[in-house]
């Protein structure tokens, strides 16, 4: 494809990350999100220099289930650590230890509680990153002009065009209803 | 800060409007029964006079620790100064007001010293070479004004924070918040030592020949959850009658039940701690003290405080709605306070039956009265003064307090 001198915009197989658009306060974020969520997207986001109280409500986000991963992962470190110790010390190479029984569950415990918290602590850092798709070097949203204001004093609500619903004119023009500011597509 | 819910300044109430709960009938309810449970405990004292002082002691210790907990809770409180906390801070208070009766229900253990410690029976005290080599510790007049000290201390600095807060209320002074922040500064240091000699003298020297250099923090965990699950059956009766309506939400509730689970979990680590190194370092002058408490129907005891004291709680308590529910962080609290005082009486009563766990109506009838005066107390407490700290510059800020 060599038609690199041609404006993104009007090639055909071009590919949308999404549209994006800029609002000036929190409050304003919040009612779009809201607007968003009530015409039926799913697949859209909020971005903000600080975290804002109620989004959650507003974008309808459900919660995580990150907990029962963690908690998979530590009952896996529980029962390993438990498994690890007796199959060494009762079944495999036996030796009387300050005359304790082979299986002694008091000593395992340490190591037990140790290895439930490992792999509780791994499961929560990394499946918190896993499923925020981190780490990431570079994220389409940068290619509008104004989204490093995200950082500073400026609201984004940015919608994926992979959401069944996303439609280019449509999209654009509910986000410009909602009151936003500098609404464009974004190259993917 | 920003305020998301248009309604929200509406529900949140006015400070200067707040005032006290009026209702005084559980104040005559709980004496009534503290009367009546001390008459048939005074009349078990003359017919069982060794039970009664072990029950007694128990009791004591069970509504000592409530106390001393909360006292505990309200310094840290003081001392972090995290916003939220200001609105169970007065409730707080109120728990710790009983801590002032406490010289005056030591008498009935003090005139039974004989009974409970070996080190008080002067035959024993000059035959046993152990006891005689630690009797510039434990003797009777030290043992009464070493208690003492450490009952008159809490005393003072459960009214010195309670003082600070009721001035507070009426002049809205904001330097008192630095003075009851210093005041718990010195007062958390003192607490710790005290609460710690007062396990050692009181629960640890009814067998003057163990030692666990870690009783005295077991006592502290022990007493952390214990009265926190009372803060939480206070504050979710007080909520049901109304009378913190827009004040603690669920969301302080759920703060609340977080703190729980924390200290479930830091009691068990301790009783684990002092089990696992007494267990694996098998002294037979250590090992003595488990062996009793898992032999017999003990051991029964000793399995149903880890599952009653730890493992139910922490489960239950693990997913989120169910510290946002009243209904299952009130079961939590009772299970708690329950098995704070089982594991009390685990503490002490082997001592007295050292085949088997068994049960008395002395043990029953001691309680009932000691906790009901202190319920007593807690209640007439409440009614005096607003249920929340009016006075406090923070109170705004911690009644919208939500959880990210």
């Amino acid at each position: 494809m060599s038609r690199r001198d041609e404006p993104v915009f009007h090639r055909d197989e071009f590919e949308l990350f999404g549209a994006v658009a800029r609002f000036d306060d929190p409050g304003a974020l919040l009612k779009a999100a809201e607007g968003v969520r009530k015409a039926g997207y799913e697949r859209f986001d909020a971005h903000s220099p600080f975290p804002i109280h109620g989004i959650d409500e507003a974008m309808g986000m459900r919660r995580s289930r990150l907990p029962w991963v963690v908690l998979i992962a530590g009952a896996t470190g529980c029962v390993s650590g438990y498994l690890l110790q007796w199959y060494t010390s009762a079944i495999d190479y036996r030796l009387i230890i300050a005359g304790k029984p082979y299986n002694s569950i008091e000593a395992w415990a340490p190591v037990c509680f140790e290895l439930t918290i490992l792999l509780s602590a791994f499961a929560a850092v990394f499946g918190m990153l896993a499923w925020n798709g981190l780490p990431r070097l570079y994220h389409p949203l940068v290619r509008h002009e104004s989204f490093t204001r995200v950082t500073n004093d400026s609201f984004f609500l940015s919608v994926e065009a992979a959401d069944p619903r996303f439609d280019r004119v449509g999209t654009v023009e509910l986000l410009m209803s909602l009151g936003g500011r500098e609404v464009a597509l974004v190259e993917g | 800060m920003i305020d998301t819910s248009p309604n929200r300044a509406n529900s949140t109430p006015d400070p200067a409007s707040i005032t006290a709960p009026k209702a005084s009938v559980f104040v005559w309810v709980f004496l009534a029964s503290a009367v009546v449970a001390g008459g048939i405990s005074a009349a078990g004292w003359s017919v069982e006079p060794r039970r009664f002082a072990f029950s007694y002691v128990i009791a004591l210790t069970f509504v000592i620790s409530m106390g001393v907990g909360s006292l505990a809770w309200l310094m840290i409180l003081h001392v972090a100064g995290a916003v939220w906390s200001q609105v169970v801070r007065r409730l707080l208070e109120n728990l710790t007001r009983p801590l002032a009766w406490n010289l005056l229900l030591f008498i009935p253990l003090a005139m039974n010293l004989s009974r409970l410690y070996v080190w008080a029976d002067s035959s024993q005290r000059t035959t046993d070479p152990e006891l005689m080599r630690k009797a510039i510790w434990l003797n009777p007049p030290l043992f009464d004004a070493r208690s003492a000290f450490y009952l008159a201390a809490w005393s003072i600095l459960a009214g010195l924070l309670c003082r600070g807060s009721t001035r507070q209320d009426t002049t809205g002074n904001h330097e008192l918040i630095g003075r009851m922040r210093r005041t718990s500064m010195w007062g958390l240091i003192l607490l710790g030592l005290t609460t710690s000699f007062f396990s050692f003298d009181w629960i640890m020297s009814l067998d003057p020949h163990w030692s666990s250099t870690i009783f005295g923090v077991y006592f502290w965990a022990g007493s952390l959850v214990g009265s926190l699950a009372a803060l939480i059956l206070l504050t979710l009766g007080l909520r049901a009658s109304g009378k913190l309506d827009g004040l603690v939400t669920i969301e302080h509730m759920h703060e609340l039940g977080k703190l729980l689970i924390g200290f479930v979990i830091f009691w068990a680590y301790i009783a684990f701690c002092q089990y696992l190194l007494i267990w694996y370092a098998n002294f037979p002058e250590e090992t003595r003290w488990y062996v009793i408490r898992r032999s017999g129907n003990w051991n029964e005891l000793s399995w149903s405080l880890l599952f009653g004291h730890f493992v139910t709680p922490f489960f239950l308590l693990l997913p989120r709605a169910n510290k946002r529910d009243p209904f299952w962080l009130g079961f939590i609290a009772i299970l708690i306070i329950v098995f704070h005082y089982a594991d009390l009486y685990w503490l002490v009563m082997p001592t007295l039956n050292t085949e088997s766990f068994k049960p008395h109506w002395l043990d029953l009838s001691v309680a009932a009265s000691l906790i009901s005066f202190y319920c007593a107390i807690v209640a007439h407490a409440c009614r005096t003064r607003p249920p929340v700290p009016i006075g406090d510059s923070r109170l705004t800020e911690a009644l919208a307090f939500e959880n990210p």
